[in-house]
């Protein structure tokens, strides 16, 4: 791999958006953050990828557009949670065939008023014909039977997931960026009101309006270099059980690619809708013990061995659209610049997780990316 | 519920798609068989599914995972009356069912991909 990460930065998080706030503006203040970041100016920008759930009728070029961006490289992303790792996929092979130099990736969202509720009741034509008129509400019933799957599989109860929720929340007290930053206590989730049981209100990410942004260049010193990245669509059909991704194929060949392992990674930002999809995650990657997860949940995260979504996730940050895939990316590159302020911890390898689009049962897309601390 | 899925209502069993060369069964619609790569399709009803998950939503809507025999597709159904995980249960595309059942919203399955060209 020849490229690197030189700028991370996003809109401001809210669930209030404030009047005449859209997602063009969103989206725009997330690229000129990450720009700054990276010490540039829109002007320096030949490359552009943008993934949104609210952009519409605009597309990505209408946001070049009004962004004054003259480009050689655009591509828009309709993957959701999965996008960022699938944007970089294809910015990296982008910088690497001499088609763009400074490539930005933005992703958000504008989901005031009822804009979350029309986009989840129409996700899809299978959500459209089959799930919403049950009624379903948002795919939280389905992620609650898969977490019931999983318990029964990997002999995990509420407690364990309570244990990812509030050590999350740690982290995101220490996040000026997060929505959520008051403390959690395991007696507040196991406590808090059921959504669709097993999962109650700290299990489920909080919709919020807000954008991610990264910047993608040539390789270059003191920045974050992409060792791997890989993606995987469609992994199984819709077959499965969802409880593996489409990380269990593709883990292998990016840690091959990467030149480093699940024991290198100091840092991981996974995918995080909903705690046992972390779960799912982190054993697809090899970074738990499938075979002793409430353990392994005990021994590396809630100890913060392995610190894993530092910005205190989805769960806690909130979930702005489809830059809830993006979220992940923006953390880890902080954390590897050295730009994550009080929740800075020593990484020099990170993993970023995407995972997204439910089909009809489950999430049908994930993507895997490696980083290196160059600094 | 849109008209689509009222002019489809049946009660006993669910219409799924079929694909005509290998015979598998697919819900939702396939363009193309992911088992054989065939695009012709037929109908099967299915009648009967086994319940593998349940939750309650916060409203008293009770959803489920159901099985279906043959390795037939994995349905998401809401319960009609009261019912257990491992338990048998009729299945219905009628909304208004009074059950006991589970109701599988449907829709008209598709029939043939096009796959012939204009000479």
């Amino acid at each position: 791999m020849t490229t690197s990460i030189i700028g991370a930065g996003q809109s401001p998080y809210t669930r209030h958006p404030e009047p005449g706030l859209t997602t063009p503006k969103v989206l725009a203040g997330a690229a000129l953050a990450a720009l700054a970041d990276a010490g540039l100016t829109p002007a320096d920008v030949d490359g552009l990828a943008v993934s949104s759930f609210t952009l519409g009728p605009d597309h990505a070029v209408d946001l070049a557009w009004r962004m004054g961006l003259k480009l050689t490289w655009l591509m828009q992303d309709t993957t959701g949670g999965a996008s960022a790792g699938g944007m970089l996929q294809h910015a990296v092979r982008a910088v690497e065939a001499g088609d763009a130099r400074t490539i930005v990736l933005v992703a958000g969202d504008h989901l005031g008023g009822d804009a979350f509720t029309r986009l989840v009741a129409e996700y899809n034509t299978a959500t459209r014909d089959h799930l919403t008129p049950l009624p379903m509400a948002g795919p939280n019933a389905l992620f609650a039977m898969l977490t019931t799957r999983q318990m029964d599989a990997l002999g995990l109860t509420r407690h364990d997931y309570g244990a990812l929720a509030v050590a999350q929340r740690r982290w995101a007290t220490l996040n000026p960026g997060a929505v959520y930053r008051s403390p959690l206590t395991l007696d507040d989730y196991l406590s808090a009101p059921i959504v669709a049981d097993p999962l109650g209100r700290y299990d489920c990410v909080p919709p919020v309006t807000g954008g991610d942004a990264v910047v993608v260049t040539a390789d270059r010193p003191g920045a974050v270099r992409v060792l791997s990245v890989r993606t995987s669509y469609n992994a199984d059909q819709q077959d499965g059980d969802g409880l593996t991704t489409g990380l269990r194929e593709i883990a292998p060949t990016a840690w091959d690619e990467a030149g480093v392992g699940p024991s290198d990674i100091d840092l991981a930002c996974v995918y995080d809708d909903y705690p046992a999809m972390v779960v799912a995650q982190l054993i697809d990657l090899g970074l738990l013990d499938h075979s002793d997860a409430a353990g392994s949940i005990t021994r590396g995260i809630t100890t913060g061995h392995l610190p894993v979504n530092t910005s205190g996730g989805q769960l806690s940050a909130g979930q702005a659209g489809a830059a809830g895939g993006m979220h992940g990316l923006v953390e880890a590159s902080r954390q590897l610049l050295g730009r994550a302020g009080e929740r800075q911890v020593d990484a020099r390898h990170a993993v970023v997780s995407g995972y997204g689009m439910v089909l009809y049962r489950y999430g049908a897309c994930a993507t895997t990316t490696v980083l290196a601390a160059t600094r | 519920m849109t008209p689509r899925h009222a002019s489809r209502r049946r009660t006993a069993g669910i219409d799924v798609q079929q694909c005509r060369d290998c015979h598998r069964r697919l819900f939702p619609d396939r363009l193309i068989c992911p088992t054989c790569g065939g695009t012709d399709f037929g109908v099967a009803t299915i009648e009967r599914g086994r319940i593998e998950q349940v939750t309650v939503l916060a409203d008293g809507t009770v959803l489920a995972s159901i099985s279906t025999a043959d390795d037939g597709p994995t349905l998401i159904a809401r319960l009609i009356g009261s019912a257990d995980p491992a338990d048998e249960t009729r299945l219905t595309g009628d909304a208004e069912d009074p059950g006991p059942a589970a109701f599988v919203p449907g829709g008209a399955p598709t029939s043939s991909t096009p796959t012939r060209t204009t000479p």
